[in-house]
């Protein structure tokens, strides 16, 4: 397995002195959809953030993809392109006049050619199927399509890793089904996506590896059917069982001989199991 | 202000060069401070709004609605130009006496008044043509390519994006003080709005810490590069406005 990012003993604190961050290391499989979960507060945006470059890291180290991180002006430059985060307020990313404006500061940032540029917005556009707000000013946008242009102003940077901060707030549940939908799409095409969420029956089906962070520290991690059932680790991070899960080891007590078959990772998968 | 700001992305003129709007509104507006005309000024009246409501389809009943809005400004304006107070025995076309003062209109006055009134309406009538025309971001990529210095430019870019950010939070706040009975009585009200626009500037203050992060994570050293859609002038268009101006002076030569 190939890791893109790997974190060692990784330190961060605030100004005001709040460790955020507390001898963290992790290890994030390229091309995976990976999850981390955890309450508010855990460090999840502030991790992002120090992967991006936006924040030094204290103490510790970074290796993207297999390469030392030494924070130098070149390499914050280059991570800052190949790994992208999409914030939680799209009112906080959102700053510009309108869409297309929105969409290309991303690419011009990059030095890219003005040609370059407008292929790489009209791409972003047309695979959030945003084409048709291009001009629109962004305080015209519902809540889902802002959600849509902060993917879509990662998607023109063309990314190798995309962090997407709580991706689902505030969305509905439709929307946001179709969003999880289009991260799988991304992720098919080659792309590692990492996002922090807080809702389990959303991530267990869709991760294919989860982080269980609190206090700035990893607690657990492993594939969701594992992960799931390990009550010390939910306990300690206050985090609910996804329903499957919940509703599978009530079948497996009431009906012990279906506990060797494979845990189902959806609700359809879940109902072939119950009629065994 | 919010309406005005919807009219200008809808309307049929939206497509027209930006700079071609922009300059005939300026020029139009230069002319109209520098005529002392009466039919100049009633004639550029006529001409913008037959552009807004007439070419530009902008529903007329909202456009009445917003011309009605710079009237009580210029009317509490010019009665103090018509009328005059004074002890000296003067002209007048009509007066009161007031013991030894006299309140009255003079011919200058009025005339003075008359001025003043059209001059001032022609002229808010051509940035109305254009605000409701032209979106901000047409009227900052005018700017752009007029030279005027970055920090301006990116300064209304923000400003603009985040009036409404600011405009919805001071609103949330609002809503989210009534339901708690914030604005009950009236010396509630007086302690809410204080608590409103006091937590308004730290939450600003704290967005705009979150801004920066969010545009360092996208690459962003100091220069805001965006790009721009291209437009397209036309002929036509430029030496309609030369004529149109051409016939402005004209009238303003005469009248």
């Amino acid at each position: 397995m190939e890791y893109i990012i790997e974190t060692k003993d990784l330190e961060f604190s605030y100004p005001d002195g709040t460790q955020a961050l507390k001898k963290l290391s992790v290890a994030l499989t390229k091309g995976k959809k990976i999850a981390i979960i955890g309450p508010n507060g855990a460090g999840k945006t502030t991790l992002f953030l120090c992967l991006n470059g936006v924040y030094i890291p204290k103490k510790g180290q970074v290796a993207y993809g297999g390469k030392m991180m030494n924070y130098t002006k070149k390499e914050i430059r280059e991570m800052r392109k190949n790994i992208g985060i999409v914030f939680q307020d799209a009112n906080v990313q959102l700053f510009s006049a309108n869409v297309f404006q929105e969409v290309s500061f991303g690419p011009m940032n990059m030095g890219l050619s003005k040609d370059e540029v407008r292929k790489k917005v009209e791409e972003a556009l047309e695979k959030t199927d945003l084409s048709h707000l291009r001009d629109k000013p962004i305080h015209f946008l519902s809540g889902g399509q802002k959600k849509r242009v902060s993917i879509a102003d990662i998607l023109a940077m063309d990314p190798e890793v995309i962090f997407l901060d709580e991706p689902t707030a505030f969305i509905d549940p439709k929307t946001s089904s179709e969003l999880m939908a289009f991260f799988d799409q991304l992720n098919q095409e080659g792309k590692t996506i990492v996002l922090s969420t807080h809702d389990m029956d959303k991530v267990y089906p869709w991760a294919d590896y989860i982080f269980v962070m609190v206090d700035g520290m990893i607690i657990g991690e492993g594939v969701p059917q594992e992960l799931f059932r390990d009550e010390k680790i939910l306990a300690r991070a206050g985090l609910e069982k996804p329903w499957i899960i919940e509703a599978y080891e009530a079948l497996i007590k009431d009906k012990p001989h279906l506990a060797g078959e494979e845990i189902p990772r959806t609700k359809e998968g879940f109902f072939k199991l119950m009629l065994k | 202000m919010i309406s005005i700001d919807q009219h200008a992305y809808v309307n049929r003129l939206r497509k027209v060069h930006p700079l071609e709007k922009f300059l005939l509104a300026v020029i139009t507006l230069v002319i109209c401070l520098f005529s002392t005309s009466w039919l100049l000024h009633v004639c550029v009246i006529a001409f913008m709004s037959f552009l807004v409501v007439g070419a530009g389809k902008i529903p007329w009943r909202s456009y009445i609605g917003y011309l009605s809005l710079p009237l009580f400004f210029l009317i509490v304006g010019i009665l103090g130009v018509i009328f005059t107070i004074t002890k000296e025995p003067l002209d007048f076309i009509y007066h009161i006496k007031l013991g030894s003062w006299t309140i009255g209109m003079t011919k200058l006055g009025l005339n003075q008044g008359q001025l003043l009134f059209l001059r001032s309406y022609a002229s808010v009538i051509c940035l109305y043509f254009l605000a409701l025309t032209t979106p901000m971001t047409d009227i900052i990529w005018v700017f752009k390519r007029l030279r005027v210095p970055v920090i301006i430019t990116e300064l209304m870019i923000m400003i603009y994006r985040f009036i409404f950010v600011l405009l919805e939070t001071g609103s949330m706040i609002f809503i989210s003080q009534e339901c708690r009975l914030g604005y009950g009585t009236l010396r509630n009200s007086y302690n809410s709005l204080g608590q409103l626009a006091a937590n308004l500037f730290i939450k600003a203050f704290h967005r705009s810490q979150e801004i920066f992060r969010a545009l360092a994570a996208r690459g962003y050293t100091g220069d805001i590069n965006v790009l721009e859609e291209e437009y397209h002038g036309s002929k036509r268009n430029i030496l309609a406005i030369v004529g149109i101006e051409m016939v402005f002076i004209a009238l303003s030569i005469v009248g």
